[in-house]
């Protein structure tokens, strides 16, 4: 896996960071932007022949293996040899704009007819064309009509933008967290805080940390009175800021290698401290999927430790630490194993698990901690005989209190359960850059 | 800009002065144009500490139309001024962050003989993290030496570096703050460096010396912004500096793709920040560290990132608050309460942009941008996010108003630093100039619709606070795409109108001479208040009964200085009073009988308020007199210039 593509400072996502505060995601706008071109591929925009069918196919093996510049090459490629091939021509366009060469993809959709309208609005948008986009953003599209109305805000034609909201709500549904944000906006732009209260707060209800909700709520509530429950939430915003920004910047990185386990892992493990549970998990999933041998222990000591602390699932995590040990059977995965077995009662399996570990690694001192440990509890869970000393809990070692890392005790010997530590950065990539 | 064009520009205000004195009044231009010029109401002291003081000045109006501006609005005479300065940001293959960031300037009176003289900021090969080779050796690059260039009055500058003994510099420079930190009437400089930072202490005649150690300062790491103002109405001046963040030259980090051409710089995220810090003056020019006591050190978990600070009063109680602009993390306003500062960023709404989300802030400037007579506060930021204007409802309230003034769309792409909020083209209300440039060199690899070198941007105010983007007409400050940093104001040619210096990272400065106005010359006169104490809050009041309110001496825009002197652009208005409120001093009403359409008043701080003085000898000339000289002796640009 390629592991070099850190996010730089302002990079290609910065598009997409605005899109996000919208509350646009980037799969559905490219869901959508491709949806449309496989609309006008069906309709007969452009048949391309075999050769040419071969050349995209190739163009999106390139693509989905994560070379997306060469991807784009063979595209520019095959089009410089059928130009009148409209469908690969929109689909070249929809690849650049993926990246966020919005201009290229302007003019590679120069020549199309309105089959290329959709992404033209959403690029005119992007580059902040906004009375260009107007007339090309679709008021029943559910990403666009959040682009329209957040136009007309930028235009300040608050008017038209207010007439906007009940087409929006038709298309997006009413309770809509995006949506009720930005009629919160759109009051206290035209001066209304007792109007825009309500709606922050059922965007807040539905999403507690939507970080325009707050802000706005706060000062609303500042300029209608209400000055302490106003800075209260201020106080709040101000405390999530910085995860949400990282959260931000994670979503960046990840746009600009979307084939990086660590991108995955690093989202999911920003959704966990958010406590978007079920979001956190489908990344770290993800990134399973996507990492290689040396990648994938840390991001599955991560994913464990959300099954069992998050979902109280120990059983689930085991299954996983398991499975993830019969695919790269890196120690760290059944220390963590073990001590989960422990911690939940099981200490002859821990025993087990540790008591083979300790064959492979016989030198290694944090494991025969944690034996010495599984075995103590296991004595102590069997019926005590007369005389035996009471077994030492499993906290007395270190390492192996809940939420500790093996790897983060006092101490520890370069070793298996020294080397457990989850989040481990790939040497050379900085961590929560962009 | 041909050479009719540049003596028109010169002789423009005489013309101009001529002209009205022709002038009959005509109905159809207004109250203003009909009121009597030789007989303002006057308008009495309600709160003023003074008595008023009945003053006269050269009168004039401004009725005639300007004439048509076929070269845009700033044309570029860095060469035919004799400003020649490139700044060498000392760029590496590691690309190192700092590269990116230099440099600041300033236009201030260096040498004491009232014009705006430039002192231009350097930073050359970084420093070394390794140890230094031996002197002589080919592998140690000699660093570049900051720049003084003395202007003779007229906007004719002569390079005086060799003269100005410490004033070359030292270490990697970043910004410059003027200021007169030991109260004996000149102004000295505090650079800021990837280093050690440097205290220079002005003879009066721009001749430098380094007191940093003996001064009490001492601050080596890489700090960005600074600013000297009166923290504690003490009558000295105090010290505030920006941290930046913690890089380490010997590890670079690589961000970006590990592919030829395509390593990029890291966002500042991926570096520790470091906090501001705090400097209290004694009065002798001996500075304490004060942070913690001041109150910025009440929250260490701020991480700092500072690139912008800029002192106003944003109440007006009579003390200077202060902003602080970071990068990619919340930003900062301070409230000050007697010399002691309280964090005021949550209830003032001015920490984030509307929607609550941190923005990169780097440039920075305050003014009255709607005309209800409060200050309201510009901050330049990344692309991707506008620049944000704050709207100073009162009551320490702000509102994001960047939509409603027109600035949201035109500042989503570009990357802002330098900013000037000022009358540009003499019609009583602020204009905005920003100078755009992106941090990274490759930008377009990575997003073909942004660019590493930008185009400035100029926009004309309607009066209410509303812009118009007339960057297509500006002339020379957006013919070319420029690495900008910094942007500073000020009258150098003694014109009656705000010429621009604008800095690049990596390029060459350019001194932008104001042809009055995008598409003609300017709106009308314009009246300078020179010798103002720094963060004066001025309020003037114009024949017609309109009220301007304007700040002396604090634009520091991005890591430098803007010309400290107070403008007012009048229109075809003139002015009848002005009541100047220096910080923690008495408020000093003046009646400016008869009224007074363009020329320049100096004041001097006295025991008992400010009065008006004689302006220092060689002074600039006043505006609207005729020119002292024949411009014949001043170099013109040739007339194959573009």
């Amino acid at each position: 896996m390629r592991r070099s593509e850190s996010a730089t400072h302002g990079s290609l996502a910065g598009s997409a960071r605005h899109l996000l505060r919208l509350g646009v995601a980037l799969a559905s706008l490219a869901a959508a932007v491709a949806s449309q071109a496989g609309v006008a591929s069906q309709a007969g925009v452009g048949p391309a022949g075999l050769a040419q069918d071969a050349g995209k196919t190739d163009a999106e093996a390139l693509w989905d293996s994560g070379q997306r510049q060469a991807a784009l090459s063979a595209l520019e490629a095959q089009l410089a040899l059928n130009p009148t091939d409209n469908a690969l021509r929109l689909h070249l366009a929809q690849r650049q704009s993926d990246v966020g060469r919005w201009e290229a993809a302007l003019a590679t959709a120069a020549s199309l007819g309105p089959q290329a309208d959709h992404l033209r609005g959403t690029a005119l948008y992007i580059l902040t064309r906004f009375d260009e986009s107007l007339g090309l953003l679709d008021p029943a599209d559910p990403g666009q009509c959040l682009m329209r109305l957040d136009s007309l805000l930028a235009l300040d034609r608050l008017d038209e933008a207010d007439a906007a909201l009940a087409p929006a709500a038709a298309v997006r549904g009413q309770d809509d967290v995006a949506l009720t944000v930005l009629r919160g906006r759109l009051h206290a732009a035209h001066g209304r805080f007792a109007e825009a209260v309500p709606e922050f707060r059922a965007a807040l209800a539905r999403d507690p940390c939507d970080r325009a909700a707050l802000f706005g709520l706060g000062q609303a509530l500042i300029r209608t009175g209400e000055r302490s429950e106003g800075l209260a939430l201020l106080e709040r915003h101000r405390a999530l800021l910085p995860l949400l920004d990282r959260h931000d910047f994670a979503l960046q990185a990840l746009d600009l290698d979307p084939l990086h386990a660590d991108h995955h892992a690093q989202l999911g493990d920003i959704e966990r401290e958010l406590q978007w549970i079920d979001s956190a998990e489908q990344r770290y999933r993800r990134a399973e999927d996507l990492a290689g041998p040396d990648e994938l222990a840390p991001i599955v000591l991560r994913h464990a430790r959300l099954l069992d602390e998050d979902r109280h699932t120990p059983e689930a995590a085991l299954a996983l630490l398991d499975a993830a040990f019969a695919r790269v059977p890196d120690p760290r995965l059944a220390v963590r194993a073990a001590d989960l077995a422990l911690r939940s009662g099981r200490a002859a399996d821990a025993v087990q698990r540790l008591t083979a570990l300790a064959r492979s690694r016989p030198e290694d001192g944090q494991i025969q901690q944690r034996l010495a440990a599984a075995r103590a509890a296991a004595a102590a869970a069997a019926p005590p005989e007369p005389g035996t000393p009471p077994a030492p809990t499993p906290d007395a070692v270190p390492g192996t209190a809940p939420g500790t890392a093996p790897g983060a005790a006092p101490g520890a010997a370069p070793g298996a359960a020294a080397g457990a530590a989850e989040g481990t950065t790939p040497a050379g990539v900085p961590r929560g850059r962009r | 800009m041909n050479r009719r064009n540049m003596t028109r520009r010169l002789l423009l205000p005489w013309l101009l002065a001529a002209s009205c004195h022709d002038a009959t009044p005509d109905a159809s231009a207004g109250p203003t144009a009909a009121a009597p010029a030789t007989a303002p109401p006057h308008v009495p002291a309600t709160a003023s500490a003074a008595a008023p003081t009945t003053m006269s000045a050269q009168a004039g109006a401004h009725t005639a139309p300007a004439p048509a501006n076929p070269d845009g609005w700033f044309t570029d005479i860095s060469g035919p001024a004799g400003v020649d300065f490139v700044h060498d940001a000392g760029r590496t293959d590691d690309k190192q962050l700092p590269e990116t960031m230099g440099s600041g300037a300033a236009l201030c009176d260096l040498d004491g003989d009232g014009d705006l003289d430039i002192y231009l900021v350097q930073s050359g090969p970084l420093p070394s993290p390794a140890p230094a080779p031996a002197p002589g050796s080919t592998a140690m690059r000699p660093r570049p030496d900051n720049k003084l260039f003395l202007n003779d009055g007229r906007g004719h500058f002569t390079d005086a570096t060799a003269l100005s003994g410490d004033g070359v510099g030292r270490g990697y420079g970043m910004g410059v703050a003027p200021g007169d930190v030991d109260g004996d009437g000149d102004l000295d400089l505090y650079l800021t460096n990837l280093g050690p930072d440097v205290l220079l202490l002005n003879d009066g005649h721009a001749r430098f010396t380094e007191a940093t150690a003996a001064s009490g300062l001492a601050d080596e790491r890489w700090t960005t912004a600074a600013t000297f103002f009166d923290a504690d109405n003490d009558g000295d001046q105090d010290l505030f500096v920006t941290g930046y963040v913690q890089v380490d030259l010997g590890h670079p980090l690589w961000c970006g793709d590990r592919k030829p051409g395509w390593r990029s710089y890291c966002h500042p995220d991926a570096y520790a920040g470091l906090p501001p810090r705090f400097w209290r003056n004694d009065g002798a020019g001996h500075f304490t560290d004060a942070t913690e006591e001041a109150g910025f050190g009440g929250d260490p978990g701020h991480p700092g990132k500072g690139l912008g600070v800029i002192a106003f009063d944003l109440e007006p109680d009579g003390d200077l608050d202060l902003y602080v602009a970071n990068d990619s993390v919340e930003n900062k306003l301070w409230i000050n309460d007697g010399g002691v500062f309280t964090d005021g960023t949550l209830l003032s709404g001015t920490g984030v942009d509307g929607q609550g989300r941190t923005e990169a802030g780097m440039g920075l400037a305050t003014g009255d941008v709607d005309g209800d007579l409060d200050i309201d506060l510009i901050v330049t930021n990344f692309d991707d996010e506008s620049n944000t204007l704050y709207r100073n409802d009162g009551g320490g309230l702000f509102t994001d108003a960047t939509v409603m003034a027109g600035l949201e769309g035109p500042s989503r792409l570009p990357v802002g630093f330098g900013v000037v909020l000022d009358d540009l083209d003499n019609d009583g209300d602020l204009d905005l100039v920003v100078t755009n440039g992106h941090i990274i060199d490759n930008i377009e690899k990575y997003h073909d619709g942004k660019t590493w070198k930008q185009r400035s941007q100029a926009f004309v105010n309607d009066g209410t606070g509303h812009f118009t983007d007339v960057t297509a007409r500006a002339g020379d400050l957006s013919r070319d795409l420029l690495v900008g940093r910094g942007l500073y104001g000020g009258d150098i040619d003694g014109d009656g109108d705000l010429d621009l210096l604008l800095t690049q990272c990596n390029g060459r400065a350019l001194l932008l001479a104001n042809n009055g106005g995008p598409e003609r010359g300017p709106a009308g006169g314009a009246v300078s208040l020179t010798g103002l104490p720094s963060g004066t809050f001025v309020q003037a009041r114009l024949a017609s009964g309109r009220r301007l309110v304007r700040e002396a001496g604090t634009q520091t825009s991005y890591i430098g200085l803007g010309g400290p002197d107070v403008h007012l652009g009048l229109g075809v208005d003139s002015l009848v009073e002005l009541r100047l409120a220096p910080p923690g001093k008495p408020v000093t009403v003046i009646a400016v009988d008869p009224p007074l359409a363009s020329g320049r008043l100096h004041f001097v701080q006295r025991s008992d308020g400010l009065q008006r003085a004689e302006a220092p000898a060689g002074t600039l000339p006043v505006p609207g007199a005729p020119p002292a000289a024949p411009d014949s002796d001043l170099p013109l640009p040739g007339p194959d210039k573009p």
